[in-house]
C-alpha cells in the first residue's frame, strides 16, 4: 500500500504542495458535474452494463467470488463502494478521494500478471493483457466515478442567454415523457387523474397558498369546459396571490437555520417585498441581486432584513450566516461543514465557504455619523468600496480571515472566489464586492441558481423535489431524472427566471394532476411522480385557508392574548400572527412537506379554537341565504373543503343536524368536523 | 433520521411484561426486562425533574459560599459538615436529600457555548448537527408513547420570549431527534395551556369526535396515508388528555392555599408547584426554567431567596409524597461566577446539584480551594455530569447512538464515566 505515485490521490492530509492539486481535482469534478446538467443528456454509465464487464475481465480473479484481496469485493456496485481494508474504494464524483482510481490511474491495478507457473496452460489461453487497464477502460471507470449517482450540475458553456424557451405546453409534455419513462423503468404505473375537486384544492393551495371561495369552487366544479384545468392554473398563476404565496416560500428560505438573535426583527416587510417583486414579474435573478446588494435602512428597503435576520446578536453583519443561508437558498448547496473544515464527502473546501463569505467583508450595518446633536439617524446597511493600497497594481484583493473556532486554518486569510473557479476574485478600485458576487450568481451562465430554484418550486408543487432535500444538492445526490432537471433549469433561464412560466409548465403537466391514492401498480414508497404525494398544509397556507373558509380577517381570527402576555410577546416581536405560524411550523431538522409534524398542542388548537367551534358571520349569511339544511351543509362543504358532499355524507350530516336541539348547533358541529378532518389539513 | 431505540424503555417493559415480545420466561427479552425491573428504584422507571437556571448562577451566593469575600455567611444544613449560603435557609433544611457537585470544571465561560455544552453534554462543534437537549433525550428514552399527558413539559419562568431560536431556550430543543420529542411548553404556570378548554363543551367535543371518527375511517380507507393516521392519532391523544382527570394536573388552583404559600407567590414558586403536580400525575420529564441569573450584581440575593423558598418546599413536598425516590432532580446552570472580579462568568470551579432517584443523598462531592478559584478535589467535566444523569435515569445500559444524515452520532460523549461517588 502507498506506493509513491499514489500519494497525490490519497485522501489523508498531504503536504501543502500536493494539496491544492487534490482540491482542484475534486472541485473541478463537481463543477463538471454541475456543468453537464445543462448539456444534452448523455447516456449514463452504469455499473452492471459498463463497469462490471471490465472488472470481470481484469479484476474479479482477485476481488471477486473466490478471493477478496484486501477485503475488496468488486462484484457489485455496493460492495465496490464499501471498499476494503484500506477504506472506501470510490468517492462519488471525486477521482481524488477513492483508492480505486488512484491505483488504476497509475496502472498499479490490475497488477502485472504473476509469473506463470504453468507456461503451457498460459499459452493455451488468449494472450493475457499486460498490467493496467486500457485507456478506453479507464475512461469508462472515470466516467462512472464522476457520474456519482447521477449528474445534476450545470455548465457555463451551454447556459446560453440566446436560448428560447420551449413554451408551456412543450415543457409540460416533456415533463410527462420523462416521468413516464422513469415509471416504466421502475415497473410502475401512473395513477389516473385526480377528480376535479381534488385538483381544484391542490392547484389553489400550491399556487395561491389558500383555498377557493364557495363561488369559485362551485363555478369550477360545474364548468363543462374541457380546458378548465389549464385555464385554472393560468388564472391562479397570473393572480397576485401567486406572488404572495411564493413570497412566503422565499421568505422562509431566507431565514437562518438557527437563530442567533435574542430579538429577531419583524420580517413581515421582507415577506411583502418578495411578494411584490414576484407580482411585478421581476426576474428571480434580479430579485436575488437586489437581496445580495441591499443597502439602506430596513424601513426604506425591506431587503435589508435579509442581512439583519442573518446577522449577529449585536446587530452586525455576519458573513458566515449569510453564506450558509445564501448558499442554501440561492444555490441549493449546504456548505456549513466547510466553514470549519473541508467537507468530508462532497469535495467542498474551506476555501469555497470563505471564498463566498469574503464578498460580505466590506458590508456594515451601522448608523451614519450624527450631523446634529438632536438628530439620531437610524442604522443603515452600507458597503465600503474597495480601495487600492498599491496604485501600481490595478487589482485589489478581497479576503476574509477564518475566525476562531474553525478546526483548520484559523486566522488565515481566504480570498474571495466563485464556486468552481480556482482563481481568487480580484476587484478594482471602487468596486463593491457584493456586486461582483451578485453578478456571478445572477449571470446567465451561472448554473446553480436556476437548477436549485426549479428544484425548490418542483418540490413545493409535488411535495418532493427532483433532488432531496430540495436545498441540498450533493455530489452523491441522485436526482429523479437529471435530464429533466437540466431541462427545467434551461427553460426557467430562457424564460427570464420567470416563476409564473415555471409554475405553468409544471401545472400543465399530467403528472401534476394525478390522483394520490396508492393502487396495485403503484404502491411504492417512492411513487416516481406516478402518484401525487399528499402534502401537509404549510402554516401560512393553514392560516389563510382557515380565515378564507369562514370569511374573516386574520385579525378577527387570531385569538387575542391577555394584555400582559401580549406586552411581553410584543417585546420579543412574536406577534399573534407569528405565534400561529410557529405553532404549526415543522421545526424538525429536516422538514418534509409530506410528513405530519403535529401533536397535541396543534390538535387542541384545531379542536378548541373559537373559529372552528363557531363559524359566526359566514354561517349566519348562509342561513339567511338558504332555507334548506341540505343547502347550508353543501355550502359549508364548499367553503371549507372546496367540494360538495357525496350523497352518503350529505345524508349523514343532514340527519345529524336535524337531531340537534337547534339547526345552528348542528351546523356548528358540521363546521367543526370539516375543519378537523384530515382532508382539511392535507392536500391530497 | 431514525433514532434508536424506536421503543422507549417504558414501552419495552410494558411490551416485554405483556409478553408481546415473545417474552415467555427465560427469553432474552424477559430476562432483560427482569433485569431492568430488579435494579434501582423498585422497578419503576425514574422520572426526571430539571431545574434549569440559565445565566450563570453565582455559586458564592448559593451552594459554595466563601466567607472571605463577605458576599454572604455560610450556614449549617441538615447534614453536618455541609454549609451553604445564608440566603438558602429552606434548602439547607433539605440538604439530607441533596448531593452537591462542588467541583464542576467545564472551562466554558460564554453563555452560548456553555449552554450548548451544559444542555446537551456536547460542545457544538458542527453547524450541521444539533444535539438534543437533556429533557428531549430523556423524553425519547424513557417517555411513554401511550401517555395521556405529554412526556416532556417545560414550564417557563424565564421572563423571556418564547422564540425557540433564542439561545436561552436552547434547553428545549429536540435537535436531531425531531419535533416528536419536542417539549410541551408552558409560559406561565398560572395559565393553563393554550386551547386547553373545549370550544363548546367536553360532551359536544366527544360527540363531534365520534362523528369525525367515521369520516376519518373512510378517508384513511380511501387514501391510505400515513399523514392522515398521524393527524387522527394526535386528535385522539388531545381528546384523551382533555378528557382525563389528569388534565387537572395543569391547574395549580387545585392546591390548598398553605401549599401554594409554602412554594412562594412568585413565578418560580408557582412553576415548581406545577412541576410537582405534573410529576405526580405521570409526566415523566418536567423542566422548570428560572432565568435571569446573568446580572453580575448584588441583585442576585432576592432571586436566590425566591428560588430557596420554592426549592425548599418542592424537595420537602416531593419527599413527603414519596416522589423523590423515583424522581431524579437536577439543579444546574451553564456555568458559575468568578468568586472575585465582580462575579464575572466562570466555568472553572462551580457547583451543580443532583437529588432523588439513583443519587446518594446528603453529600458534597468535590471541593474548591479556599479562594474558590480552582477545584481542589474531584473535578467533574460536562460529559461526566451527563454520564451520571444517564446512569441515574438508567438510559446508559448499552452504548447508544442515533443515525443522523447517514452518520452515527453518539448520544453521550464517548468514554465519559459517571461520577460513582454520587450514585446510590
Amino acid at each position: 500500500m502507498g506506493a509513491k505515485p499514489a500519494d497525490a490521490y490519497d485522501s489523508r492530509p498531504v503536504n501543502d504542495a500536493t494539496r491544492p492539486c487534490v482540491r482542484w481535482v475534486a472541485a473541478l469534478a463537481l463543477w463538471l458535474l454541475f456543468s453537464s446538467c445543462l448539456v444534452a443528456a448523455e447516456p449514463a454509465v452504469r455499473f452492471e452494463k459498463d463497469v462490471l464487464p471490465i472488472f470481470a475481465a481484469r479484476c474479479l480473479s482477485c476481488h471477486g467470488a473466490e478471493k477478496q484481496r484486501g477485503d475488496l469485493d468488486l462484484r457489485t456496485e455496493e460492495s465496490t463502494l464499501q471498499g476494503g481494508n484500506s477504506g472506501p474504494a470510490v468517492a462519488w464524483g471525486s477521482l481524488g478521494n477513492g483508492r480505486l482510481w488512484s491505483y488504476i490511474v497509475v496502472d498499479k491495478m490490475p497488477p502485472a500478471p504473476p509469473k506463470v507457473e504453468d507456461a503451457k496452460a498460459a499459452k493455451g489461453k488468449a494472450k493475457a493483457p499486460s498490467h493496467g487497464l486500457t485507456a478506453t477502460e479507464k475512461d469508462v471507470i472515470r466516467a462512472w466515478i464522476l457520474r456519482g449517482k447521477g449528474n445534476w450540475l450545470p455548465s457555463t458553456a451551454t447556459a446560453g442567454t440566446e436560448a428560447k424557451p420551449r413554451g408551456v405546453e412543450a415543457t409540460a409534455r416533456i415533463i410527462d415523457e420523462r416521468i413516464d419513462r422513469k415509471l416504466s423503468e421502475a415497473g410502475l404505473k401512473a395513477a389516473p387523474l385526480a377528480d376535479d375537486a381534488t385538483f381544484l384544492r391542490r392547484a389553489y393551495l400550491d399556487i395561491t397558498g389558500s383555498i377557493p371561495t364557495r363561488a369559485e369552487a362551485s363555478t369550477f366544479l360545474d364548468s363543462k369546459d374541457p380546458n378548465k384545468r389549464r385555464a385554472l392554473i393560468d388564472r391562479l398563476v397570473a393572480s397576485d396571490r401567486f406572488g404572495e404565496n411564493l413570497g412566503d416560500l422565499w421568505h422562509n428560505a431566507l431565514m437562518p437555520r438557527t437563530n442567533n438573535l435574542a430579538l429577531p426583527p419583524d420580517t413581515r416587510p421582507l415577506r411583502k417585498w418578495l411578494a411584490e417583486q414576484i407580482q411585478r414579474d421581476q426576474p428571480w435573478n434580479e430579485i436575488v441581486r437586489a437581496l445580495i446588494t441591499a443597502t439602506g435602512t430596513k424601513e426604506e428597503n425591506p431587503a435589508v432584513l435579509f442581512y439583519l435576520i442573518n446577522g449577529n446578536a449585536d446587530g452586525s453583519v455576519s458573513p458566515t450566516t449569510l453564506t450558509v443561508t445564501g448558499m442554501r437558498a440561492f444555490l441549493g448547496l449546504r456548505m456549513e461543514c466547510a466553514q470549519c473544515h473541508d467537507h468530508p464527502s462532497d469535495g467542498w473546501k474551506q476555501e469555497d465557504f470563505w471564498g463566498f463569505a469574503a464578498f460580505f467583508r466590506q458590508t456594515f450595518y451601522r448608523a451614519p455619523p450624527q450631523k446634529s446633536p438632536n438628530e439620531k439617524p437610524p442604522p443603515m446597511l452600507q458597503e465600503t468600496p474597495l480601495k487600492n493600497q498599491n496604485p501600481k497594481v490595478a487589482a485589489v484583493p478581497i479576503s476574509i480571515g477564518v475566525p476562531d473556532g474553525a478546526l483548520h486554518n484559523v486566522g488565515k486569510g481566504m480570498p474571495a472566489r466563485f464556486l468552481g473557479n480556482k482563481d481568487p476574485v480580484q476587484g478594482r478600485n471602487d468596486d463593491l464586492p457584493r456586486n461582483l458576487l451578485a453578478q456571478w450568481i445572477g449571470a446567465a451562465d451561472n448554473p446553480y441558481l436556476s437548477t436549485a430554484t426549479v428544484n425548490r418550486i418542483w418540490g413545493h408543487m409535488f411535495g418532493h423535489g427532483l433532488v432531496n432535500p430540495v436545498d441540498s444538492f450533493r455530489q452523491d445526490s441522485s436526482p429523479f431524472d437529471p435530464a429533466l432537471l437540466r431541462l427545467l433549469a434551461q427553460e426557467f433561464m430562457a424564460s427570464g427566471y420567470d416563476f409564473r412560466h415555471l409554475a405553468r409548465c409544471i401545472g400543465h403537466s399530467e403528472a401534476y394532476q394525478r390522483d394520490s391514492r396508492p393502487f396495485a401498480a403503484n404502491q411504492a414508497e417512492n411513487p416516481h411522480f406516478g402518484r401525487m404525494r399528499v402534502k401537509v398544509l404549510a402554516p401560512e397556507a393553514l392560516l389563510r385557508t382557515m380565515t378564507n373558509a369562514i370569511e374573516v380577517t386574520e385579525d378577527e381570527f387570531l385569538p387575542a392574548d391577555p394584555v400582559i402576555q401580549e406586552k411581553r410577546l410584543a417585546m420579543t416581536q412574536v406577534s399573534r400572527y407569528q405565534r400561529f405560524l410557529k405553532l404549526f411550523r415543522d421545526e424538525s431538522p429536516e422538514p418534509d412537506p409530506t410528513r405530519y409534524p403535529h401533536g397535541i398542542p396543534q390538535a387542541m388548537a384545531l379542536m378548541n379554537q373559537k373559529a372552528t367551534n363557531q363559524a359566526g358571520p359566514m354561517l349566519e349569511r348562509l342561513c339567511q341565504q338558504y332555507d334548506q339544511p341540505r343547502d347550508v351543509i353543501e355550502n359549508l362543504f364548499l367553503a371549507i373543503l372546496s367540494r360538495r358532499p357525496n350523497p352518503k355524507e350529505a345524508q349523514r350530516y343532514l340527519e345529524h343536524v336535524r337531531q340537534q336541539p337547534t339547526l345552528l348547533d348542528g351546523y356548528n358541529d358540521v363546521v367543526w368536523i370539516l375543519f378537523n378532518r384530515s382532508e382539511f389539513i392535507l392536500v391530497p | 433520521m431514525a433514532h434508536q431505540p424506536v421503543c422507549s424503555r417504558r414501552d419495552f417493559l410494558k411490551l416485554a411484561t405483556a409478553g408481546v415480545l415473545g417474552g415467555t420466561a427465560g427469553s432474552p427479552a424477559a430476562a432483560l426486562a427482569d433485569e431492568l425491573v430488579r435494579t434501582g428504584t423498585g422497578g419503576k422507571t425514574p422520572s426526571c425533574l430539571l431545574i434549569w437556571m440559565p445565566g450563570g448562577v453565582n455559586q458564592g451566593f448559593t451552594w459554595d459560599p466563601k466567607e472571605q469575600y463577605n458576599h454572604c455567611r455560610r450556614i449549617d444544613t441538615s447534614v453536618p459538615g455541609i454549609g451553604i449560603s445564608e440566603f438558602m435557609p429552606n434548602v439547607a433544611r433539605q440538604m439530607h436529600h441533596l448531593a452537591l457537585l462542588r467541583g464542576m470544571d467545564t472551562r466554558e465561560a460564554n453563555h452560548r457555548p456553555a449552554i450548548d455544552l451544559m444542555s446537551t453534554g456536547f460542545r457544538r462543534f458542527s453547524p450541521t448537527l444539533t444535539y438534543p437537549s437533556l429533557g428531549c433525550l430523556a423524553a425519547a428514552e424513557i417517555g411513554d408513547s401511550q401517555n395521556e399527558l405529554p412526556n416532556f413539559v417545560v414550564i417557563g419562568a424565564m421572563g423571556r420570549g418564547d422564540d425557540p431560536g433564542d439561545y436561552r431556550n436552547q434547553l428545549t430543543l429536540p435537535g436531531f431527534l425531531g419535533s416528536k420529542h419536542a417539549p410541551f411548553v408552558l409560559h406561565d404556570a398560572t395559565r393553563e395551556p393554550d386551547n386547553f378548554r373545549p370550544g363548546s363543551s367536553l360532551q359536544t367535543l366527544k360527540s363531534r369526535m365520534a362523528l369525525l371518527e367515521e369520516d376519518e375511517r373512510q378517508f384513511q380507507q380511501a387514501r391510505g396515508t400515513v399523514a392522515a393516521e398521524a393527524h387522527w392519532s394526535a386528535h385522539q391523544r388531545a381528546l384523551r388528555l382533555l378528557d382525563s382527570v389528569k388534565a387537572r394536573a395543569f391547574s395549580i388552583d387545585q392546591e390548598p392555599l398553605p401549599v401554594r404559600e409554602s412554594y412562594g407567590e412568585h413565578r418560580f414558586g408557582k412553576a415548581c408547584l406545577l412541576a410537582r403536580r405534573l410529576l405526580e400525575h405521570g409526566v415523566p420529564i418536567v423542566q422548570v426554567d428560572l432565568g435571569g441569573w446573568d446580572d453580575h450584581t448584588e441583585q442576585t440575593k432576592p432571586r436566590v431567596l425566591a428560588a430557596d423558598s420554592a426549592l425548599g418546599a418542592l424537595l420537602l413536598d416531593l419527599h413527603q409524597r414519596s416522589l423523590l425516590a423515583t424522581t431524579l432532580v437536577v439543579i444546574w446552570s451553564e456555568m458559575g461566577r468568578h468568586p472575585k472580579s465582580r462575579g464575572n462568568h466562570y466555568g472553572t470551579a462551580w457547583t451543580t446539584v443532583l437529588a432523588g432517584a439513583g443519587i446518594k443523598a446528603g453529600i458534597a462531592v468535590g471541593r474548591t480551594n479556599d479562594d474558590g478559584l480552582e477545584v481542589k478535589d474531584r473535578p467533574v467535566t460536562a460529559p461526566e455530569f451527563f454520564a451520571t444523569i444517564h446512569r441515574a435515569l438508567r438510559i446508559d445500559a448499552a452504548p447508544r447512538s442515533a443515525v443522523v444524515n447517514g452518520r452515527a452520532v453518539e448520544i453521550l460523549d464517548r468514554g465519559a464515566k459517571p461520577i460513582d461517588e454520587v450514585l446510590a
